[in-house]
């Protein structure tokens, strides 16, 4: 594996300190995409984007994770201030390849062209591509030739695996050189061109062994040179070399200054800062010259630490300073952090006074207080947030005030006018106690505006996910709270409702009404059950308690559903039980649902009027078999409302209870016993008796399962018993073809007959 | 026997390490010369934190001992025998390089379930391909379930008799708990290696905000926040943040609390019995974790002997 060397990471961070909390990180498992869904509030509505990996995140930086951007930062600047100098000398594409591809075979010919005036073929190469004989073409391509030289030790590349190459890095030695480059930036003219060979003379020397070199270099030049972002880049190597030398004060100080002037360089200054001791930042604070500097000190700082004093203190100095903007953002989505989000059996009532609780009331206060001041740059950034936590604070009236000022004055781009709208919307449904005809009437529009528009719409960046399934659990406390079970049924699923029959006999009569109300059929749009599904349960639930004719006639009401067809021929039966063995078996016939249960319904009656009992005793006993779990038709029981699953485990308790009994194909299957006319029939159903028997055993022995105790399955190494159809197939039957056909099929069989 | 595990990325005894080591007349240590970590995006396994030796480990066995993460062996993409090759030349450019000698390898590495099969198979790699005597950590849940996790097959294991309990903001002791301990100690005699028990002389603070766990502070106890104004001790294991300031690199935010955890002589003696008691064999050797000079100044100098002796 490559890896890119990167010598200012080992000056600007203490790599122990990540390490322990990146461990922490990981140990909490979380992800930002799973934050989202905890979150209204956007940062990226109002603050500018160089900010963004600053934003609130489980992550090391939000939205990128790590940042990576090491060697290729300043590539589009770069590129466009050569094209500035260069005019239209090199063409963008011929330019890109100079600046950031494998150029140095060309980058060396050409200035061996330049140099000796010879042609050679990189001459010829660009000759007719770029202008070769404009001098400003030759001054580029020969400080190329120089940055190259640095570029060696700035961005090694070297092999993880190879241990000499991690612990001893190359480093520029030649002092000498450095001064060359001092040279030239003394001696060219051109303010372009001296501003690079400033920046590069400083850039070696941090790389090299003599980075003392740079540094006095840098102070002795820098009151004549631009506080451009090479100045800023030329800074923040000032900074990393403090640190190195352990004065944590300047170094911090001089970040702080980067991070405040230069956009591009605001993550690589966060990560760097980092005070030892809190005389660290007090001297650091002492060495801000004016109060823009200790608002950016206060800036960075309230990043790592704690973001409603920095606001506070910047706000003292410098209300118009744009780092409030992306701490506000940092305090806001931290108070939503604080809320539990879950409303577990609690009414409306209790989970807003448990909101109202878990959020700092010292954060409102002061957020409100700058809000109302007016005094800061956004601030109807500040109304937003000061409405938002209003709401969160109960008072809905206030918010509203809040958010009135927002709208007049801010930006009215998409991401605003949604973010506000949902905000508004949250402050709305909270006003709710008690949900009627009239208060409904409020929320309708935003409901349908958040469950069925917005998720087409892909408004980036809004977070709306968290008010979608915050709206539906509340709407869901609100109906049961008012004996609406229906109703609170829609907007949160419940999994045992239809385990009850008077609730499902409701929902029954619910969803086949004409005139539901508005609020009803948002209900409905979000809930994922139908009246199909429900039928297509209980033709289950009736079939499983063998009532053949009601299972057809609710099986008749699941309009396509009845149609589905099995996989595997349900009527047959098998020695072994593979289901995807029997689905590959050629089916001459396939059974539909409503197909099968028309036939159970057949044979029951020959059984009624004494018809071949046996075959349709058998043919019985597999069809009931194959429902279950052990069967070749899991597809029957598998439903909206039963789950599906791989395992027994993946269903609730009576769903679990109810595939995995094979109690009715073991009564159909005595049935057939009972009528065997030969001994082959008996063996066969001497098996399949087993077969359940065998079933029964793992039903009890794996009862106790859960993922919480996987640990504690009982290893017993008891993979099967002697059951009673083990025993008499073995005592009286050896003689028949089909107990030959088990031996040859059925492993525990065989090891039990060879048992003395 | 004594030993010691260094767990530093710069090898340079301090002198009151190497008088413990002295005075323990102490032959072998076992140091970590790096761990491997996974790049989920390039989807390769890569050494991490390698060692570096500012003075050489003479008059001592070293024994090389390589943290492995688990995430590596949870990775269907992983080749095996890459990973095992390049492991074991990867210790001997470290050997080389710092003129070491060295005849055994230990594997550290808290595998699961899922990463069963791919650790036991890297063990088998590494083995033919390193021709050394090969150990391995074993974490208590490995002792009792080692049907379900299987035994790797090296030469000896090290019981970790630490780490415990999941880092949290209860009251719980993460590092040693007895209760959680003694689940575990009548199965040791079932155990089919030979084992070496490796227990824990270092201390942390488990950083706690808004009842979260956010940080571990490593290498402290509560003498490192006495008569410091910005804590108090709030009562034998917790430290609370009066106001918030920045100390040895860390943030402390006023309302933050700190729940130390640390290893006494009792706990040591008392673990030393339990395992007494519960032992088929005497341990081949006990290796404290960690050799370091502030973890070593919270014990008299002949405690570790007497720990050994309970053997």
């Amino acid at each position: 594996m490559k890896k890119t060397f990167l010598r200012k990471l080992l000056l600007g961070f203490s790599t122990i300190l990540l390490f322990v909390y990146g461990v922490i990180f990981a140990c909490g498992g979380g992800e930002d995409w799973g934050w989202f869904f905890d979150s209204n509030f956007a940062p990226e509505t109002f603050v500018d984007k160089s900010y963004s990996p600053l934003f609130l995140s489980q992550e090391v930086f939000y939205g990128i994770g790590f940042d990576t951007e090491h060697t290729t930062r300043f590539n589009d600047e770069n590129s466009a201030d050569w094209t500035t100098f260069l005019g239209d000398n090199i063409p963008a594409k011929d330019l890109t390849f100079f600046l950031t591809d494998s150029s140095s075979a060309d980058v060396k010919g050409l200035t061996a062209f330049f140099k000796y005036k010879k042609t050679n073929k990189f001459s010829v190469k660009w000759k007719n591509k770029i202008k070769l004989n404009d001098s400003k073409t030759k001054d580029f391509i020969l400080f190329l030739k120089d940055v190259q030289e640095v570029e060696h030790f700035s961005t090694q590349k070297y092999d993880s695996w190879n241990y000499d190459a991690i612990v001893k890095p190359a480093v520029l030695t030649n002092l000498n050189w450095i001064k060359s480059m001092e040279k030239k930036y003394a001696a060219t003219n051109d303010p372009f061109l001296k501003n690079r060979y400033w920046f590069l003379v400083i850039k070696t020397s941090f790389y090299s062994t003599t980075p003392e070199f740079g540094t006095a270099f840098f102070y002795n030049t820098q009151k004549d040179t631009p506080k451009n972002t090479l100045y800023y880049r030329a800074l923040a190597y000032q900074a990393g070399i403090e640190y190195q030398q352990k004065h944590f004060a300047k170094s911090n100080y001089l970040y702080s200054q980067v991070f405040d002037k230069c956009p591009s360089l605001r993550v690589v200054s966060a990560y760097s800062f980092h005070p030892q001791e809190e005389k660290d930042w007090k001297e650091s604070l002492n060495m801000a010259k004016s109060d823009e500097e200790k608002a950016a000190l206060w800036a960075i700082q309230g990043y790592y630490t704690d973001e409603e004093q920095a606001i506070a203190e910047i706000y003292k100095i410098q209300p118009k300073s744009e780092h409030l903007d992306y701490l506000l953002t940092r305090l806001i989505n931290n108070q939503e952090n604080k809320i539990d989000h879950s409303f577990k059996q609690n009414s409306v009532l209790e989970y807003k006074k448990r909101t109202k609780d878990s959020i700092s009331k010292s954060s409102i206060n002061l957020v409100l207080k700058i809000a109302q001041s007016n005094q800061t740059a956004k601030p109807y950034l500040w109304n937003v947030a000061a409405g938002y936590l209003e709401t969160l604070n109960g008072n809905i009236k206030q918010a509203e005030v809040n958010f009135d000022n927002a709208e007049s004055k801010m930006p009215q781009t998409s991401l605003a006018i949604s973010q506000v709208r949902l905000l508004r919307f949250v402050n709305n449904l909270s006003k709710i106690d008690q949900i009627d005809s009239n208060n409904e009437k409020t929320i309708l529009k935003d409901l349908t505006w958040l469950y069925d528009e917005l998720p087409k719409l892909n408004i980036e960046n809004l977070r709306y996910e968290n008010a979608t399934t915050w709206s539906k659990n509340y709407l869901s406390a609100l109906y049961k709270s008012q004996k609406n079970e229906v109703l609170a049924e829609l907007f949160v699923r419940d999994n045992s409702f239809y385990d009850n029959e008077k609730k499902l006999e409701a929902m029954k009569t619910f969803l086949a009404k004409n005139n539901k109300t508005a609020i009803e059929k948002i209900g409905v749009s979000v809930y994922n059950v139908n009246l199909v599904d429900i039928n297509n349960y209980q033709a289950v639930a009736a079939t499983f308690a063998n009532k053949i004719p009601e299972a057809i006639a609710f099986m008749q009401k699941t309009e396509d559903l009845q149609n589905v067809k099995f996989y595997g021929n349900p009527f047959n039966g098998y020695i072994k039980d593979c289901h995807d063995c029997e689905h590959a078996v050629i089916q001459k016939k396939k059974y539909s649902k409503i197909d099968f249960l028309n036939t159970l319904k057949i044979m029951q009656d020959n059984i009624s009027n004494g018809e071949e009992v046996y075959s349709n005793s058998l043919l019985l006993g597999n069809a009931f078999y194959n429902i279950t779990h052990f069967g070749n038709a899991r597809i029957f029981h598998e439903t909206n409302i039963n789950g599906y699953g791989y395992s027994p485990y993946d269903f609730r308790d009576p769903i679990r209870a109810m595939v995995t009994d094979c109690s009715l194909a073991k009564m159909y299957y005595k049935m057939a016993l009972e009528a065997t006319t030969n001994r082959e029939q008996k063996a066969k159903c001497y098996y399949m008796i087993a077969k359940c028997e065998r079933n029964e055993y793992y039903n009890v022995k794996y009862k106790l399962i859960t993922n919480a105790n996987c640990w504690k399955i009982t290893d017993d190494k008891i993979n099967f018993l002697a059951w009673d159809g083990f025993k008499k197939l073995k005592a009286n039957y050896s003689d028949t073809k089909y107990y030959q056909e088990v031996v040859n099929e059925c492993g525990y069989f065989k090891t039990y007959i060879s048992q003395k | 026997m004594i030993a010691f595990y260094y767990w530093k990325t710069i090898f340079k005894l301090a002198p009151s390490e190497k008088k413990i080591l002295d005075d323990n007349q102490v032959k072998k240590l076992y140091i970590r010369y790096f761990d491997i970590n996974w790049n989920a995006k390039q989807k390769q396994a890569f050494p991490q934190s390698p060692i570096r030796f500012a003075e050489n480990p003479t008059n001592f066995t070293i024994v090389p001992v390589v943290y492995i993460k688990n995430k590596v062996f949870l990775n269907k993409d992983l080749n095996i025998l890459d990973l095992a090759q390049k492991t074991n030349n990867f210790i001997e450019q470290i050997n080389t390089k710092n003129q070491i000698d060295c005849q055994e390898i230990q594997i550290d590495c808290d595998w699961t379930l899922s990463s069963r099969d791919n650790y036991l198979k890297f063990i088998d790699c590494f083995k033919k391909i390193s021709k050394k005597k090969l150990s391995a950590t074993i974490r208590l849940h490995q002792i009792k379930y080692f049907q379900k996790t299987k035994i790797p097959n090296v030469d000896k294991g090290v019981l970790m008799y630490y780490n415990m309990g999941k880092i949290a903001s209860d009251s719980l002791h993460s590092i040693y708990d007895r209760t959680i301990a003694k689940r575990y100690l009548t199965s040791l005699k079932k155990y089919p290696l030979p084992l070496s028990i490796a227990l824990p002389i270092y201390s942390w603070a488990v950083h706690i905000r808004d009842a979260k766990v956010i940080g571990l502070i490593n290498k402290t106890n509560s003498l490192n926040f006495e008569n410091n104004p910005n804590f108090k001790l709030a009562n034998k294991n917790w430290i609370k943040v009066t106001k918030s300031n920045y100390k040895s690199g860390t943030y402390y935010k006023k309302g933050d609390l700190l729940k130390l955890e640390r290893i006494s002589k009792n706990d040591l003696l008392e673990m030393a019995n339990d395992l007494e008691d519960n032992l088929a064999k005497t341990p081949i050797e006990i290796i404290f974790y960690d050799l370091d000079e502030f973890n070593i100044k919270n014990y008299e100098k002949d405690l570790f002997e007497k720990v050994t002796a309970r053997f």
